[in-house]
């Protein structure tokens, strides 16, 4: 009897955490169908509404943001930062983990010093470097300063101290250079900790705020979530279910993401925690 | 720390042109990182401390020395946006890490049915894009918005939860945690999973209830990571910009105004590049001291 009883007392407090959890983003996409009437209502609908397409048609014509040009300039922007930068800080690890040279030790300890020191510390000197190099409103301004990661360097690091030194002295023997082994060989075999890697810095990239609001001006450069806080504060007259649809828009790329990658989303973030 | 040195590895292949390359290669992985690296952070971090010391003028440095950062002692605005932060951290992370240890456990108790879904539930918050589900919340938190109509249904008067003094930072809170709770507990939920089973099972073996294999087998084995968790909920919530800039703009009267989006605000939007960037460096070494001295006493007590 006892034992039933906080059976379903684990059930009743799980349920209510998960509804809590579930119910904003469902009532996001829920909105995103209404007018403003049903959601501000008195008695407030909880069910799909019938201004879809009224939503849908404020919010391709709001002359302010284009949702799906944003779309398009996160994907490149968070794709293109991935890419560079974990190929640029997988092959530091390497050269850290691997190899004795002169300064090993001292250049590291610069680089591992630097995690300690927040963006925004960069914020203005980029800002000004941006502006002289003249690359205020394009990819690149969000893309470069987002390739040196430091944690990606670390990240690395500590796999490739433990790769078998066996494989690749067989591959040395076997007359590959040093780059086409790392390429070829300890790269195809760490896949699992780069695409963990790849995950952290994509979401870091992809959910950053801060700095493309202070170099995206142009509403044909902005990303996600620049498009959003715009597409908010321009209004005198807020339409709540065309900001919720445009926001419902937004975050499908991440659930698709997520539906594909589900592993290796959740080994990032926890590979993010074990440093 | 020591690697393993390809160099005595190879002695046997012989090749005098295989060790020259071997010299020169460490360089050609660590060259493209490098270069990024001291352009993109060293140098705008020396540049940022430079600008710090001095005033701008018309995209020109006059040094000033500790001027902006003895402006910046006097200024009331920067250290309410810091009791604000550090309100928001005493009262928001110890909450939000109980919450975390407590349905992390519940979701990994063998007796859950439907685990899997769950767990999907209970992450679906971190697949949401900041700024999206601030907007959610500004919409869910507005004088007629939906948690006013629930709270009504208790007979609660409605709560002016974005635009009191009183409420702005329990609306960021309770943003907050319903965001980062899932983060956290997928962390803690990998943790408890790979503890041992047969741990478990010795100890209900000498007659141990599940209450007391979670007080004496879960908990002390997981505390390292939610320490870990409460450094790095700290860093963030020292660094909080995004919320409040959606939710707030760190209003009214400055009540939920944060260091970052102060920061934002006196560079971006008054351009006052030398007092910002005073700021910047105060706060960062704020995050580095909090940070040192939670990482110390999370050693200390892992020593005992």
């Amino acid at each position: 009897m006892k034992k039933k009883l906080s059976a379903s007392l684990l059930h009743i407090v799980v349920i209510i955490g998960f509804v809590i959890s579930v119910f904003p983003v469902y009532w996001m996409f829920i909105a995103g169908t209404q007018s403003n009437q049903q959601i501000l209502g008195v008695s407030p609908d909880l069910w799909i509404g019938h201004s879809l397409q009224a939503n849908f048609h404020a919010l391709m014509t709001n002359g302010s943001v284009d949702i799906f040009r944003a779309i398009l300039n996160s994907i490149v922007i968070a794709g293109g930062t991935t890419i560079v930068a974990v190929t640029f800080s997988s092959m530091a690890g390497y050269g850290f983990a691997r190899y004795q040279f002169r300064g090993r030790n001292t250049i590291f300890a610069v680089v591992l010093g630097a995690l300690m020191i927040p963006a925004q510390v960069t914020l203005i000197p980029l800002f000004i470097l941006m502006t002289h190099l003249h690359l205020i409103d394009t990819w690149w301004a969000i893309i470069l300063p987002a390739v040196p990661s430091v944690f990606g360097v670390f990240l690395m690091r500590q796999a490739f101290l433990s790769f078998p030194e066996e494989l690749i002295d067989a591959a040395r023997i076997d007359g590959l250079s040093e780059l086409s082994i790392y390429f070829r060989i300890v790269v195809p075999l760490s896949r699992s900790t780069l695409s963990a890697l790849s995950i952290i810095v994509f979401l870091a990239s992809w959910t950053n705020l801060l700095w493309p609001l202070v170099v995206l001006n142009n509403s044909s450069s902005y990303t996600i979530p620049v498009a959003l806080s715009i597409l908010e504060s321009v209004q005198t007259l807020p339409n709540y279910g065309m900001v919720m649809l445009a926001a419902s828009i937004a975050t499908l790329p991440m659930l698709i993401l997520f539906a594909l990658l589900r592993r290796n989303f959740i080994s990032g973030i926890m590979s993010g925690y074990s440093r | 720390m020591s690697a393993p040195a390809p160099a005595e590895s190879l002695q046997h292949t012989g090749s005098r042109v295989r060790r020259a390359q071997l010299m020169v290669t460490p360089y050609m992985f660590l060259t493209p990182f490098i270069v990024m690296f001291g352009v993109f952070l060293v140098y705008p971090i020396i540049y940022s401390f430079i600008i710090s010391l001095s005033h701008w003028q018309a995209g020109h440095l006059v040094f000033r020395g500790l001027f902006q950062y003895r402006l910046l002692l006097n200024d009331g605005e920067f250290w309410e946006s810091l009791l604000n932060v550090g309100i928001i951290l005493v009262v928001q992370v110890p909450i939000m890490l109980t919450l975390a240890a407590i349905y992390a456990s519940l979701l990994n108790s063998p007796r859950l049915k439907g685990r899997a879904l769950f767990q999907l539930g209970f992450f679906l918050p971190v697949l949401i894009d900041m700024v999206a589900y601030s907007l959610v919340f500004s919409f869910l938190l507005a004088p007629d918005g939906l948690l006013n109509h629930f709270i009504g249904l208790f007979g609660i008067p409605p709560i002016n939860w974005l635009n009191s003094p009183q409420w702005s930072k329990i609306a960021i809170m309770i943003a907050m945690t319903w965001h980062w709770t899932g983060y956290n507990i997928i962390i803690l939920l990998g943790a408890m999973q790979s503890i041992p089973v047969s741990i478990y099972e010795a100890a209900s073996l000498d007659g141990a209830g599940a209450v007391k294999q979670w007080a004496s087998i879960t908990l002390p084995l997981v505390a390292p990571i939610l320490l870990f968790e409460s450094v790095l909920s700290t860093i963030g919530t020292l660094q909080l910009f995004t919320e409040p800039y959606i939710l707030t703009a760190g209003g009214p009267e400055h009540s939920s105004m944060t260091p970052v989006l102060y920061l934002y605000q006196v560079a971006f939007q008054q351009f006052h590049f030398g007092y910002a960037s005073a700021i910047a460096f105060a706060v960062a070494v704020l995050i580095a001291l909090l940070s040192i001295v939670q990482l110390r006493v999370s050693r200390e007590r892992a020593n005992i």
